[in-house]
């Protein structure tokens, strides 16, 4: 006759973790170094790892030794998913993949399981809940990882994007007097102030009294980028020097119009050969034909 | 503090030192004005490259100095404006309007001369 | 540089509290134009003091992280107040002949802006924050 032991108290992970935590700790450690395509040893050292595994285990003690641990409501306001964030974080910006750093996560399920099996003995009842539980704990804990990642991802991208733009907007001395300046990329709020201020830092520096703002490179020119543009022009002025803006392609036209866009007396060119022209103008130049 | 305004021929020239009390500004105003009319001076260049920070106040003098000038018969050239206090005034909504400003002296004087010898 | 205090009670200790928090935010390393964007704020925002109350305060700190450059200015003064703060931070707005006590035009200028006014008691607080490059 087996023996169906009658369990005294509810079986929890929490409790599984607080009562063999070193165990649990060392076991996934080896684990994640078995894991195929699982490979950070370049990416973290092996005292960041082991910090890492313990604070996941650690916060996710406490939330996990209570009837509904697996209630996403509690989990998502809990210390566990702050440390989840903060781990997800480093790994993107030390460039671990996002594979990695979910598979990372994963990989205590297999752990956790086994001790929950041990746990269980016997009683199938108990332990299929518990391993449904179980699995939709640690799913929960993924996702909130991978969230956090590709937040820090796109952070990072749209820092990048920044110093490239930056980069990428270099003044030109067209002419004596006649500065040349593109517009490259989509001028978004972050970057916009000091594309301006280096706009009009160039502008003062070549003591240039023509600024031809060429937009051929900028995609998308709605109110936000056209009130920087205006801006841009209402300071340049004040400098002493005009702005001719030019590269507003047909469908960037149809688009100003379209959203009531008035850059006021603007001087505005289709292409940069007209701007250019009419910049010689206004210093009182003419290109002759010899 | 007096702001010196120097005379070259039929224009004035005052430069605008740093950090200046209202005033002082207020008097450079009142000095200026009087010049032009002492001297019937047919012009003004303010010169402002010294100034680092240009508040709605300072602003609304140079503005007003440059039109009650024009009162008096004398066109008049903003000179020097430091591009970090361009960009500030745009955005406080604070531009000046009406006012002919070029990049730095030299410019100025010939501005001035071409809007004197236009009359 | 933690910390510094400019008391108001005359039109040069408007220049005093601008160069104060032009020097500490050159030294923090914002940019030239942050610099002058937060010395303009300041040097309206003292003004209205003197305008408006006679006498006040303008306390200046330095809270930046690791990954942000802050600086925190509190102006505050105990005059009359401001009877209407929404209307005040309108355009176009003005009890004296001046152009009004140029807070929409000061809080374009930071990022964060309050303004607290009751008679007896006005007290502006603006953030000027940037990410470190």
């Amino acid at each position: 006759m087996t023996d169906t032991k009658i369990r005294q108290e509810k079986i929890t992970i929490g409790q599984i973790l607080a009562s063999r935590q070193k165990d649990i700790i060392n076991i996934w450690l080896e684990k994640i170094k078995s894991t195929s395509g699982l490979d950070l040893s370049g990416q973290i050292n092996e005292q960041q790892l082991i910090s890492q595994v313990k604070e996941i285990i650690r916060k996710l003690t406490p939330c996990s030794s209570s009837e509904g641990y697996d209630d996403m409501a509690k989990l998502e306001s809990s210390d566990l998913v702050e440390a989840l964030r903060k781990i997800s974080a480093f790994h993107a910006k030390q460039a671990i993949s996002p594979v990695e750093t979910v598979l990372l996560v994963f990989s205590l399920k297999e752990v956790l399981l086994k001790f929950l099996q041990e746990a269980c003995g016997n009683d199938l009842t108990i332990m299929n809940m518990e391993i449904l539980k179980l699995n939709r704990l640690i799913d929960q804990m993924g996702l909130v990882t991978f969230d956090a990642y590709t937040k820090t991802r796109e952070v990072l991208i749209a820092q990048q994007a920044g110093t490239i733009l930056e980069l990428s907007t270099p003044a030109v001395k067209l002419w004596d007097k006649i500065l040349l300046l593109p517009l490259i990329g989509v001028v978004d709020t972050l970057r916009a102030a000091q594309v301006i201020e280096g706009l009009l830092q160039a502008i003062s520096d070549t003591e240039s009294e023509v600024a031809i703002l060429d937009i051929t490179g900028v995609p998308i020119i709605d109110t936000k980028v056209a009130n920087h543009l205006i801006k841009t022009i209402a300071a340049a002025k004040m400098l002493g020097s005009e702005v001719i803006v030019t590269g507003i392609s047909p469908d960037t036209a149809q688009t100003m119009v379209k959203l009531d866009i008035d850059l006021g007396a603007v001087r505005t060119c289709g292409t940069l050969r007209a701007g250019v022209a009419e910049a010689f103008k206004l210093i009182g130049k003419k290109i002759v034909e010899n | 503090m007096k702001i010196p305004i120097l005379k070259l021929g039929d224009t004035l020239l005052a430069s605008i030192p740093e950090d200046l009390t209202d005033e002082d500004a207020i008097h450079f105003q009142t000095d200026t004005l009087e010049k032009v009319k002492k001297t019937e001076a047919g012009g003004v260049v303010i010169d402002i490259t010294a100034l680092q920070v240009v508040d709605s106040f300072m602003a609304r003098v140079i503005n007003d100095t440059a039109n009650m000038a024009k009162l008096l018969g004398a066109e008049v050239v903003l000179c020097g404006m430091n591009p970090s206090v361009a960009i500030t005034l745009v955005e406080m909504g604070r531009e000046l309007i009406g006012v002919k400003a070029v990049l730095n002296l030299e410019q100025g004087m010939k501005a001035l001369r071409k809007l004197i010898d236009k009359k | 540089m933690n910390q510094i205090t400019v008391e108001i009670k005359d039109q040069k200790d408007i220049i005093t509290a601008r160069q104060a928090v032009r020097d500490m935010a050159r030294k923090l390393g914002l940019r030239l134009a942050d610099q002058t964007r937060l010395a303009t704020a300041i040097s309206e925002l003292t003004r209205n003091v003197i305008q408006y109350a006679g006498n006040g305060v303008c306390a200046i700190r330095d809270v930046s992280d690791a990954h942000v450059l802050r600086i925190v200015a509190v102006i505050e003064d105990f005059g009359p107040g401001i009877l209407d703060v929404e209307k005040a931070m309108t355009y176009g707005f003005s009890t004296s002949k001046g152009l009004g006590a140029g807070l929409p035009g000061s809080k374009s200028l930071v990022q964060e802006f309050d303004i607290q006014s009751k008679p007896g008691n006005t007290k502006v607080t603006i953030v000027v924050c940037r990410r470190r490059v």
